[in-house]
């Protein structure tokens, strides 16, 4: 019997197994690759069914083999490997394990809601009834979201919260204020709910499924894959001293992928080449005229001019050390690249790059030199130059890279001059270091989002997607 | 050969390929489910030696099909040879001797056939194993016309008609993850990441790739390179090539341990750039490396 017959039958068994009715493996593995989707690995049907043969190869009863087995058949990546990696421990564990897991679930669910509780009672005040009648105690009506945000308050901020319930509302029989007081503190919590969100770093949100079993398992993914590639998920204003050289390693490697992968991209693929006729003909004239060597026209592989235009504002200073990092990153990969840096002003500052010189020397240089750290932001004026002293760097084979968090004045005039400029050039690429979930209460993302693609980048994780999905297009 | 992972593991020794466990399973998998193996990782990890080593293993030809932008069918599957055909065709015009009649039939044989890497592989009647290295560095176009050619494995020539393959050949595609490689082709490949080794398996290699070497040289070597791979942001890490050079260097050198002068003369043979040897100069320099070497080097990697 040949080797895929034999394959084909332990599939069979495998088959008849499912069919049978006891489907253990069956329903765990479908619940396994479920959890992989959840957390961001795309597999589709054709590699689950790579996967079972891949199993009915390998000993079951080895995880090692069962692991490489999966690895080797839904995993793309080295972050997928490490997604998968982390899941497996996580799911295919000792009833003891689950059993476990379970409890402490259970004992931070009951936490929580002693914390809702607390925060129930806590957001309380009192008010006199009208005409002398005794105090009432009247607790706001909050919702379960509203009061998980309390809890999460720190201490001093709940304090603060109750005494200002307490000393301004106490006794204000004059008019029923529990509406205001409501309407108050729900947009209190609502702020630090904002507040808290944004302080929470991590990797990308995780689609819970709702089936608890499942979500524990998620969870304990996320929080490892949190402790294990902290920096790569941390937003990049947090990156601490100690951790910058690691990081900057890492941000020039993804500076370096993303010139290779734009050039790539609009580079003119010919793959007919085109004759060179007098070349052939001058050539060929020793045969007789006998068309015997052709002689082709030079392929002329066009890379792209990258035009780089980074914001170093008073709202971009977090994120400076990462600008620079990025520029001095991609203008040591790509030959034909034109650096700016803007605030109030916009300066070139292509040559200080160019240097063959340390990081650490051009940082200072320009750091030095440019009077634009820190300031107001005026994009419309920078672009003004841009289109104005700088045209002749604007044409069809020009890529524009902005780093901005969209934040600056004369947002509607800039927006008007974003859109001339993209007639002008290949395309527009912003990367905006302002988080995602606030994009929709900053108008200025939705005016700059008309007239460039833009992409959330305020962690090393969002600037790899970005060099990883199919967005540069 | 009787194909299972013992065996296989056996093989890769016996070729003086030390393989981990996790290598070891993910290409006997490929094997078993004649899928193509693609190996992704840094420059210099031992990824085009796995298809070296198999066609070892299966004593068989190796098939080799080096990428590079712009490589087109042409160069990668077959192309007619013009100039023989033209020849054919002057000649037929001069001559009245009958071999030279029926030029048509006879200039799309197989004598002006020239057969390029996957046209071979395709057409081979002992099963080759055909490497396809550097994968990323191939168009788009390029790259879409491979997965299909590596699913169904046949071609098609129009003078010809549809050629299937006498023997599945085994593929190895390797890439050093400079570009993201389409859905289409990962999916159709089982998928190995080597990343570089560690110090235990390079103390290994070293040891099997060079003779001569005292053993506490070689441990010393290993450790080093993991420390340098590991505390230094480099623009280019050492390889495992780079590792077994330095190490004969310094056997070349007499050297039966490492010493701040013996890694002075020798940086040039593990560091390929200015900037890193700077690096390495001002950040760790050779008398603290020994210092780390000896104290037990890196034993944490990530």
């Amino acid at each position: 019997m040949s080797t895929g017959n034999v394959q084909n039958e332990k599939v069979q068994q495998f088959v008849d197994h499912v069919e049978s009715g006891e489907q253990y493996i069956e329903k765990n593995l479908t619940r396994f690759m479920h959890i992989l989707r959840h957390l961001g690995i795309r597999i589709s049907s054709a590699e689950v069914v790579d996967a079972v043969k891949a199993l009915a190869s390998v000993d079951m009863l080895d995880g090692i083999q069962v692991l490489t087995a999966f690895k080797a058949t839904l995993a793309k990546s080295p972050e997928d490997r490490l997604i998968l990696e982390k899941a497996f421990r996580a799911f295919f564990v000792t009833p003891e394990q689950k059993a476990e897991r379970t409890e402490k679930r259970k004992e931070r669910e009951e936490i929580e809601a002693q914390e809702m509780q607390a925060a129930e009672e806590e957001i309380s005040y009192q008010v006199e009834g009208p005409q002398g009648e005794e105090q009432r105690d009247v607790t706001i009506p909050l919702t379960d979201e509203e009061k998980k945000t309390y809890s999460k308050l720190p201490e001093n901020q709940k304090k603060r919260l109750n005494d200002y319930l307490n000393k301004q509302f106490q006794s204000n029989s004059v008019n029923n204020p529990e509406e205001l007081i409501t309407s108050m503190i729900k947009s209190s919590l609502n702020y630090w709910k904002y507040y808290l969100k944004l302080q929470d770093d991590g990797p990308p949100e995780i689609n819970y499924t709702g089936e608890e079993e499942i979500d524990e398992i998620l969870q304990e993914v996320a929080a490892e894959l949190r402790d294990d590639e902290q920096l790569y998920y941390k937003d990049i204003e947090k990156i601490t001293e100690t951790d910058m050289p690691t990081a900057a390693s890492l941000i020039a490697k993804l500076s370096r992928r993303l010139a290779t992968r734009i050039s790539r991209r609009y580079h003119r693929s010919k793959k007919r080449q085109r004759l060179d006729i007098r070349r052939t003909i001058r050539h060929n004239i020793r045969f007789g005229g006998t068309m015997f060597n052709l002689k082709y026209k030079t392929k002329k592989i066009e890379k792209p001019r990258i035009v780089l235009i980074c914001d170093v504002s008073g709202s971009m200073a977090k994120y400076a050390a990462f600008v620079l990092q990025f520029m001095y990153g991609l203008s040591s990969s790509v030959q034909e690249i034109e650096s700016f840096i803007f605030s109030e002003e916009i300066e070139r500052v292509t040559d200080e790059f160019k240097k063959p010189q340390s990081f650490d020397i051009t940082m200072t240089e320009i750091i030095n030199r440019s009077e634009s750290w820190g300031r107001g932001t005026d994009f419309n004026k920078a672009l003004a130059v841009i289109t104005g002293s700088y045209r002749h760097l604007l044409n069809k084979d020009t890529f524009i890279i902005i780093v901005s968090d969209t934040k600056t004045l004369n947002a509607e005039k800039s927006g008007a001059r974003l859109s001339d400029l993209k007639k002008k050039v290949k395309d527009i690429v912003w990367l905006n270091t302002l988080p995602k979930k606030v994009w929709s209460s900053a108008p200025t993302v939705s005016i700059f989002s008309r007239h460039s693609r833009m992409f959330e980048c305020n962690t090393l994780a969002h600037l790899d997607r970005i060099m990883r999905s199919q967005m540069l297009k | 050969m009787d194909l299972s992972i013992e065996n296989l593991k056996a093989k890769f020794n016996e070729f003086g390929y030390i393989a981990d466990y996790e290598t070891v399973v993910t290409a006997y998998l490929a094997l078993k489910m004649n899928k193509p193996l693609l190996v992704e990782g840094p420059p210099g990890v031992g990824k085009t030696e796995i298809a070296k080593v198999l066609a070892g293993v299966f004593d068989t030809e190796l098939i080799r099909l080096q990428c590079y932008e712009g490589l087109d069918e042409n160069k990668a599957l077959y192309e007619w040879n013009y100039q023989k055909q033209l020849i054919k065709i002057q000649l037929s015009q001069i001559s009245t001797n009958d071999q030279c009649q029926n030029t048509e039939d006879n200039l799309f044989s197989e004598e002006y056939l020239l057969e390029r890497p996957l046209l071979k592989a395709i057409r081979s009647d002992n099963k080759p194993v055909l490497l396809i290295d550097e994968i990323d560095k191939v168009d788009q176009e390029f790259e879409a016309f491979l997965f299909e050619v590596l699913s169904d494995f046949q071609v098609s020539i129009p003078e010809w008609g549809t050629l299937k393959a006498k023997q599945i050949p085994v593929v190895v595609l390797t890439s050093n993850a400079e570009r993201e490689l389409s859905d289409g082709l990962k999916r159709r490949c089982v998928y190995l990441y080597l990343d570089y080794p560690s110090p235990d398996k390079e103390l290994r290699i070293i040891t099997a790739k060079v003779p001569g070497i005292s053993e506490r040289l070689s441990m010393e070597v290993s450790r080093a390179v993991s420390f340098i791979r590991e505390k230094l942001e480099l623009r280019k890490k050492p390889s495992i090539a780079e590792t077994i050079d330095w190490a004969r260097a310094l056997v070349s050198l007499d050297a039966d341990r490492m010493s701040p002068d013996m890694v002075n003369f020798t940086l040039n043979v593990i560091f390929k750039n200015k900037d890193d040897i700077d690096l390495f100069r001002q950040n760790l320099g050779p008398q603290e490396l020994i210092s780390a070497v000896q104290n037990g080097g890196s034993q944490s990697r990530r």
